[in-house]
């Protein structure tokens, strides 16, 4: 047995271990997954250690410490190394690098070898450590070393070590590094007038007899401190050639700072819009039960601000800039973008967090296109779609709409349904909306529960203050006759059922009443929240 | 049959009205002051005549202070809907107007220029939307029973001068309600439009043209109607 054989043979240990990956999962959600809770209270913890050492190493300048302060310095190092493995263990898997070089050799039945596999997986490591982050890292751990005073600058590193534990800060990181091409020109413009200041001054000026500028490096301080517009005052020309140096420069120094100064804020301006959303995403990894709403048009509107008041978690997306703008002024989670992509709707969580999607925009191409898009990203989720024309319905259905809502169906039916019967039908709205605090309430008869197998004679609906409208029982029970029976699409509807019918697992009783009698009933029978789920989903 | 109803607009949304209406073989007319929208409206196979609305002798000669009961306010535009129902309003003081409004501001204006009642698409699709997603049993239900094509509806009861329940207490009138109906309560007009709820604590005592409000099938509301219609008690009361 040869080494390379043992260390494969631990490769495929580790692959196949559900320990060392549940640990590795969670020095993840600890250290690197952006999204945890336990992120976030280990950064804090870092910037803490970070801070406390920056202070103690400031203080010690001056002033003399005890024993303690260096064992709370040999705590910090050591937690900052133990950080640094374990952020380099966590950058990629080495077994994986071992065992696919081992498969390769296997398949082309060519002899393994072992040190062009060690060194992929160094090399991948090495790949990591120098990188901007891992370099900060590296570094903040030498100011421990006391012997050698320079170090010292290197508890700067310290400081930037916080870019990783505050995500803004690394955005303005990210920022530099993509305006990088714009930032490079700019310095090789500085860097050239710079040089010919510094060149120019230090010729005409050092020749003078009392020379304010005698050496290079003082030239090159002066040109910097005046394209910088801080002009300290200290060196100042005396030549006339010089004071031309001196002209020029400062116009080179406005333009220098105009240009910089428009490159970042351009940069921070279009990162802002991805920082938002960022947030919104990570808002919406957070929570559950999510629903998307696509389109902020009016109805969008009505049903983001019921969802607002029932404390549902939503977010909104639409094309249009301005809707998000308007959505954001609400106070509402919007992100600008077309929910038919894909990314998009992954980034929401659409199958995970997010249960449930609204295709609510004006444009029946769209709501079908989404409708389309969601159901194959998410085979079970509820999708409820707006339809315009009455054509679209089929068409939404068959893209995999639960629901489909046609507003000028609803609307129509409303107004010819009131002008029929207007206090009727006023009343039954209220009661269907839930405007005046009477409610329309499924309780469902879960097994066990005091309701399982009573007959609706032995409750006593009048004294609760409540109105039984009926139960629906599902195909799967048996039916009873004897009672007025309304088909529905799964179940049957029992409507206003004799004293003699006798309730099953699974019935759901329709109840009308007061909010406070209703809660007080579910209460009663063990159940406060309605069931969400039954008669949601068909078709 | 002089029509009872007027539908005012013929775009996409009075269509579907108009189709509401065909369905419950209610007839009605429809009018627009807009050619190519009349056009649209009869090639739908509906019977619609081209008006000027503006004008006043138009809205009688449609029947409005005569035969029209009621009319449906269908315009896309908030103004004109205002407008019509100004001019409605003055003409026939119990005309029955239900409007739609496009902007929520505009809901008021129209209750002030005369409707009875403003129907607001967006707000209505969106809370059904949201009912959708809270609780689909009973959109399902209701969509399918009370609004859709089975014989459970909800209707209104007004009781008629000279009814024996002139005085009597809600809690009486269930005692002798031997129809398969619920009671849903009662709505006394004088008080506001809100509904007593049949099973509120307090026994609201019945009056003239109080509305009861009852949900069950056709027959047995018809029945129960000439229950309320007695002069006198039923025997068993």
């Amino acid at each position: 047995m040869s080494l390379s054989d043992t260390l494969i043979r631990f490769a495929y240990w580790l692959q196949a271990s559900a320990r060392y990956a549940g640990v590795k999962r969670f020095f993840h959600t600890l250290l690197t997954d952006p999204r945890s809770h336990r992120r976030v209270v280990f950064d804090g913890f870092m910037i803490a250690l970070v801070l406390g050492s920056v202070f103690l190493l400031i203080y010690e300048v001056q002033h003399a410490l005890g024993a303690w302060a260096d064992g709370f310095e040999v705590f910090v190092v050591t937690a900052f190394i133990i950080e640094y493995l374990l952020r380099m263990w966590l950058y990629n898997d080495s077994h994986r690098i071992l065992i696919e070089h081992w498969e390769r050799a296997e398949l082309v039945g060519m002899r393994f070898r072992l040190l062009p596999a060690l060194w992929a997986m160094v090399k991948r490591k090495l790949a990591y450590m120098a990188t901007p982050m891992a370099i900060i890292d590296l570094l903040a751990i030498l100011p421990s070393y006391r012997p050698l005073r320079f170090l010292r600058i290197f508890l700067l590193f310290r400081l930037l070590k916080l870019f990783r534990y505050t995500r803004n800060l690394s955005v303005f990181g990210q920022v530099l590094v993509e305006k990088r091409f714009e930032l490079y020109t700019l310095s090789i413009f500085v860097g050239a007038v710079v040089l010919i200041a510094t060149v120019a001054m230090y010729l005409f000026e050092a020749e003078q007899p009392q020379p304010r500028v005698s050496s290079l490096m003082d030239a090159l301080y002066w040109a910097v401190i005046t394209i910088t517009t801080v002009g300290y005052g200290d060196i100042v020309p005396q030549t006339t050639e010089g004071r031309v140096v001196a002209m020029v420069l400062v116009f080179a120094g406005i333009a220098v700072i105009s240009f910089a100064t428009s490159i970042i804020v351009m940069a921070f301006h279009e990162k802002m819009r991805e920082l938002h959303d960022n947030r919104v995403f990570a808002e919406v990894e957070r929570r559950d039960d999510v629903t998307i709403v696509c389109g902020y048009g009016r109805i969008g509107q009505v049903v983001a601000k019921r969802l607002a008041a029932g404390r549902e978690a939503f977010v909104i997306v639409d094309r249009s800039p301005e809707a998000v703008e308007l959505a954001r002024r609400h106070g509402y989670q919007a992100v600008a973008g077309d929910a038919t992509e894909n990314a998009l709707l992954a980034n929401l969580g659409l199958g995970r967090q997010a249960s449930r999607i609204l295709c609510l925009t004006h444009d029946d191409v769209s709501n079908v296109y989404i409708t389309l898009t969601a159901r194959q990203v998410a085979p079970d989720i509820l999708i409820i779609s707006r339809a315009n024309k009455a054509e679209t319905v089929r068409k939404l259905t068959q893209a995999g709409a639960n629901h489909v809502v046609r507003p000028y169906e609803v609307v129509a039916r409303m107004a010819a349904e009131f002008i029929g019967q207007p206090v009727a039908f006023d009343a039954l709205y209220d009661v269907v909306t839930r405007a005046r605090g009477v409610h329309l309430e499924p309780v469902s008869v879960s097994p066990g529960a005091w309701l399982d197998g009573r007959c609706i004679g032995e409750i006593d609906f009048a004294a609760r203050r409540l109105t039984l409208f009926g139960v629906i029982r599902p195909h799967a029970s048996p039916a009873v006759d004897g009672h007025a029976r309304y088909e529905l699409h799964d179940a049957h509807f029992y409507f206003n059922p004799r004293p003699e019918f006798r309730l099953h697992v699974r019935d759901i009783l329709m109840l009308i009443g007061y909010e406070a009698s209703l809660f007080q009933f579910k209460e009663r029978v063990g159940q406060r929240r309605p069931s969400r789920k039954s008669g949601g989903r068909h078709g | 049959m002089k029509p009872k109803f007027a539908v005012f607009g013929c775009n996409p949304l009075a269509i579907e009205v108009a189709w509401r209406l065909s369905l419950a073989k209610t007839p009605f007319v429809m009018v627009d002051s807009d050619a190519a929208l009349v056009e649209a409206a009869r090639k739908e196979g509906l019977v619609a005549e081209l008006i000027d609305y503006t004008d006043d002798e138009a809205l009688r000669s449609v029947g409005i202070g005569s035969h029209i009961e009621g009319m449906f306010c269908l315009f896309s535009e908030d103004s004109e809907n205002v407008f019509l129902a100004i001019s409605a309003r003055a003409l026939d003081p119990r005309l029955r107007i239900v409007a739609v409004c496009q902007a929520p501001e505009a809901a008021p204006k129209l209750l002030a220029a005369g409707a009875d009642k403003v129907v607001d698409p967006y707000e209505i699709s969106g809370a059904r939307v949201h009912e959708l997603i809270e609780r689909p049993e009973v959109v399902d239900l209701l969509e399918q029973t009370v609004f859709g094509q089975q014989d459970l509806n909800v209707a209104e009861v007004t009781i008629p001068h000279r009814s024996w329940l002139h005085g009597v207490h809600l809690s009486a009138l269930r005692k002798v309600m031997t129809q398969n109906l619920i009671l849903l309560g009662v709505v006394d007009l004088e008080r506001g439009k809100e509904l007593i709820l049949s099973t509120r604590g307090i026994d609201h005592k019945l009056d003239y043209d109080d509305v009861l409000v009852v949900i069950g099938a056709r027959s047995e509301i018809d029945s129960f109607r000439i229950l309320i219609e007695r002069t006198t008690p039923p025997p068993s009361a």
